[in-house]
């Protein structure tokens, strides 16, 4: 049985490499998938440790008005995503500063009055609007001015991330050291939210609105189980964002089933695994070791 | 005025009022001079830890804090602050030699990562407060007296002529409370004034040359034989207050 | 350091490997198709009506690959890996068009242009179709697609579904005409059964009331007045303005029954009933496409026939 279901797995991955080697989409949404994978990893790591993975989720819902907008009066989605994004985030940011609302009911109030409206907008402007894409993603039909897109934010987020590493670590770790020292802890703060509202937008492609904060927590999440330092944290969380979405995409090819949904489910999976068994921190090795 | 060599760190009219209404620190002024081991004691909500933040910039204030003739937010590299270590996330990934090596960043420039002349000198600093060995621990596996001195060695390669310390001995054994503190005692023996928030009144003598008494303004400031009287403290908790005896005790 | 070269290098990298992964989409210029020597040749078509009609055109020398199936809306479709690689490896693909598919923005025209599929061979079944529009009761105005329910409009697709395989595949162009020769025999009876069975209706009766303003092709063709609940399929469906509207409609023109489409909500259509006193007739009208295999209606001239059925029937007095 078991002889029988690696010669079929073997099969299987033998047929998908061939079908890559054909077809041209096929290796387009595998470069997308994997260089979303690798930022969302990255950028990941520092919503993780900053305690804002509520905000993640806030901001991808919260460009859908930038979309709508976008498609209306005919621009690339993508600058309509990024405006409402980073509005989103002022808007929190500022409720936060200047009331006593608490931080998590400040994100609720401001993302379900923006998703609101996005869906207001979609729902009026009709048929133009794939609002099954916007959700879910595609990325068998990225068009290649959003793939371009895609990269440049990857070079962007990537660069940053590695000029100012030290600057972003000490800020994530101890804020409270880095003000004391002279760091600008709010532009930081603030360069990461853009940051963030890039990589959401640039992965909308892939998973869409309601998943895209799969992509940026749980393989962060994982690899916080696995490491002691952020720098490998952060190798860790881009490798694991990576390989999901190749593992993720063999599957959809093979089965025929939507892509962004199951690049979700093994990216779940494998955090399940590191939860469990994980040398150290997974449960069931703790179970064990005692 | 500013004696040739001599750090001073004066304080002109400090205050701090929360959302516009509760005053939580007023009118503190203060001159010290280089040297000093200063500890500053009152009740909980007293504004200690504010004292201090306001002082280096991190709360809004009125008035002004002053190091070496120049207003702080100027000298920010000439001081190191270590918070309260319960404020830290000791989950956070990071081993204890590059928690050390983190006091070294403000001396590099942006692009600059730290290299072999850097680790030397974390090293160096973690032989001081005797944690060699632990580099590669992760921070979460020490222990609250080992974590403390990890953040002193970290202060010790900043390299301050100010160093502020808010609370440094609570959850601490013995044996890293003495070698803190004679760390501590060597840096003050070079000219560096220290500040330190205490939690309680235990140790005085033993650890501090002056001691600032607030209780949202300031009491009195002085050495600890002038100003550590029943009077003040009286005045400075409002009732009664036990002295723990080893207080009264001379160090040797 | 060397982290960083490393990251910036892979990065690089990548956006070259994209850069040249994006192939030339060929020259549109030539609007003749290529012709392809195969016996059998590959097509895809957009939904189940069109599959349908390609495959009796067709026969033993195409292969019919269906993207939308019969249950799900073709204006708003997910394409799955399996569709895009059919589509990759066609040699034809037959489309409504009419907006039908999402329009050029749409989904197919996403799936063609993400497998590189040329245009050209991408064929619009509804050319030389005068489209007609739809206005919703904000102003907003739209094609609509639905052309395909009027016999008339079938003939055209199918004349342009054989020119198009003809061309494309010379070989079996015999084959593919002797085909089309028998089924516009049977399409041309039915045509003949609508004009004759809808002109017996007296003028006055001839009030055709459904949920959707779908019928406008058909309602033009033969002269039949149309009610509608909602023109354009929105979120809108079945709001108290357009049942009220639709209730004076009825109240005015008095229609024998109402009609209701088989994948449609069926609640708004009771509400008016109701409303109206006027019942709904006790069988369901194909529009948007035709009935799964084995159904009453998976063929497009049971289609035709059936609904000609259904609409002669329920507007008998």
């Amino acid at each position: 049985m078991f002889l029988f279901l690696q010669k079929a797995g073997i099969e299987m991955i033998n047929q998908f490499i061939n079908e890559l080697f054909q077809f041209n989409f096929l290796q387009r949404a595998l470069v997308t998938s994997v260089v979303i994978g690798i930022i969302c990893g990255v950028i990941g790591c520092f919503i993780v440790l900053r305690s804002l993975a509520l905000m993640g989720d806030a901001i991808s819902h919260a460009v859908l008005p930038g979309v709508a907008i976008s498609y209306m009066m005919g621009v690339n989605f993508f600058y309509g995503a990024v405006l409402f994004g980073i509005m989103a985030a002022l808007s929190i940011g500022f409720v936060n500063q200047n009331s006593k609302i608490k931080s998590d009911s400040a994100i609720g109030i401001v993302f379900s009055a923006f998703l609101a409206l996005g869906v207001l907008l979609v729902t009026k402007a009709q048929s133009s609007i794939d609002l099954t894409e916007i959700l879910f993603g595609n990325v068998l039909t990225v068009k290649e001015q959003d793939r371009t897109l895609t990269f440049i934010v990857a070079a962007i987020v990537l660069i940053i991330v590695i000029v100012f590493y030290k600057e972003f670590l000490l800020s994530t770790f101890d804020p409270t050291m880095a003000a004391a020292s002279g760091l600008p802890t709010k532009f930081i703060h603030y360069t990461i939210m853009v940051l963030l509202t890039l990589v959401t937008v640039a992965s909308l492609q892939t998973v869409g609105v309601i998943l895209v904060v799969s992509l940026l927590i749980t393989p962060a999440s994982t690899a916080y189980l696995l490491t002691k330092r952020l720098s490998t944290m952060i190798l860790v969380s881009a490798f694991i964002g990576a390989i999901s979405s190749i593992i993720g995409l063999f599957f959809s090819f093979t089965f025929n089933l939507p892509s962004g949904v199951v690049i979700v489910l093994v990216i779940t999976a494998i955090f399940a695994i590191t939860f469990f068994l994980a040398p150290r921190t997974g449960v069931l090795w703790r179970a064990i070791k005692h | 005025m500013k004696k040739e060599g001599n750090i001073l760190l004066e304080v002109k009219n400090l205050s701090v009022i929360y959302d516009n209404q509760t005053q939580a620190l007023k009118d503190v002024s203060l001159q010290i001079i280089e040297g000093q081991i200063v500890g500053i004691i009152g009740p909980n909500g007293a504004g200690k830890s504010t004292l201090i933040k306001a002082m280096i910039n991190l709360i809004s204030h009125k008035g002004q804090a002053f190091l070496n003739d120049q207003p702080i937010h100027k000298q920010l590299k000439n001081l190191s602050y270590v918070e309260q270590k319960s404020n830290i996330d000791t989950t956070f990934p990071i081993k204890v030699l590059d928690c050390v090596i983190l006091g070294i960043y403000p001396k590099l420039k942006p692009w600059q990562l730290p290299g072999k002349k850097e680790k030397e000198m974390a090293v160096k600093a973690l032989n001081k407060v005797d944690m060699l060995g632990y580099e590669n621990r992760q921070i979460g596996e020490l222990s609250g007296g080992q974590f403390q001195r990890v953040l002193i060695a970290r202060t010790l390669v900043q390299e301050t002529d100010l160093i502020l310390l808010d609370e440094p001995f609570v959850g601490v054994d013995i044996t890293s409370e003495n070698i803190i503190i004679d760390l501590l005692k060597e840096l003050a023996q070079a000219g560096k004034i220290i500040l330190i928030v205490h939690h309680d009144l235990s140790k005085i003598s033993k650890y501090f040359n002056s001691i600032i008494l607030i209780n949202k303004h300031l009491i009195e400031f002085g050495s600890v034989e002038n100003v550590f009287t029943a009077e003040n403290l009286k005045q400075t908790f409002g009732t009664d207050v036990f002295i723990p005896s080893e207080s009264r005790d001379r160090n040797d | 350091m060397k982290k960083a070269i490393l990251f910036l290098f892979t990065i690089t990298l990548s956006i070259l490997l994209a850069a040249c992964s994006n192939g030339d989409k060929g020259d549109d210029s030539d609007k003749n198709l290529e012709s392809v020597d195969k016996d059998k040749i590959k097509v895809v078509t957009s939904f189940s009506m069109i599959e349908d009609i390609v495959k009796e055109i067709g026969g033993e020398h195409v292969e019919v690959e269906n993207l939308v199936p019969t249950g799900t809306d073709p204006h708003d479709y997910d394409p799955k890996p399996d569709d895009v690689k059919h589509i990759s490896s066609a040699d034809l693909v037959f489309y409504n068009g009419l907006n039908l598919e999402g329009g050029s923005q749409g989904w197919l025209f996403k799936a063609l242009d993400a497998s590189d599929f040329p245009r050209k061979n991408a064929i619009k079944t509804s050319d030389g179709i005068k489209p007609k529009y739809i206005k919703d009761e904000d102003g907003n105005k739209e094609i609509n697609p639905h052309a395909f329910i009027d016999p008339n409009v079938g003939e055209q697709m199918v004349r342009n579904i054989t020119e198009s395989l003809s061309e494309r595949n010379p070989k079996n162009k015999d084959y593919y005409k002797k085909n089309e020769k028998e089924y516009l025999n049977n399409l041309h009876n039915i045509e003949d059964d609508y004009k004759k069975q809808l002109g017996d209706i007296p003028k006055k009766d001839r009030v055709f009331v459904a949920s959707e303003q779908a019928f406008q092709y058909l309602a033009d063709s033969y002269d039949l007045k149309e009610g509608y609940i909602w023109a354009i399929d929105t979120d809108e469906n079945g709001s108290p303005e357009q049942i009220k509207s639709l209730v004076k409609f009825i109240d005015k023109n008095k229609p024998a029954s109402l009609f209701v489409e088989s994948n449609v909500d069926k609640r708004p259509m009771e509400t008016v009933s109701k409303e109206s006193g006027v019942s709904i007739y006790k069988k369901p009208i194909y529009s948007d496409e035709i009935s799964k295999k084995g159904g009453v209606a998976d063929t497009y001239l049971k289609y035709l026939e059936y609904n000609l059925d259904v609409l002669t029937n329920g507007l008998e007095k």
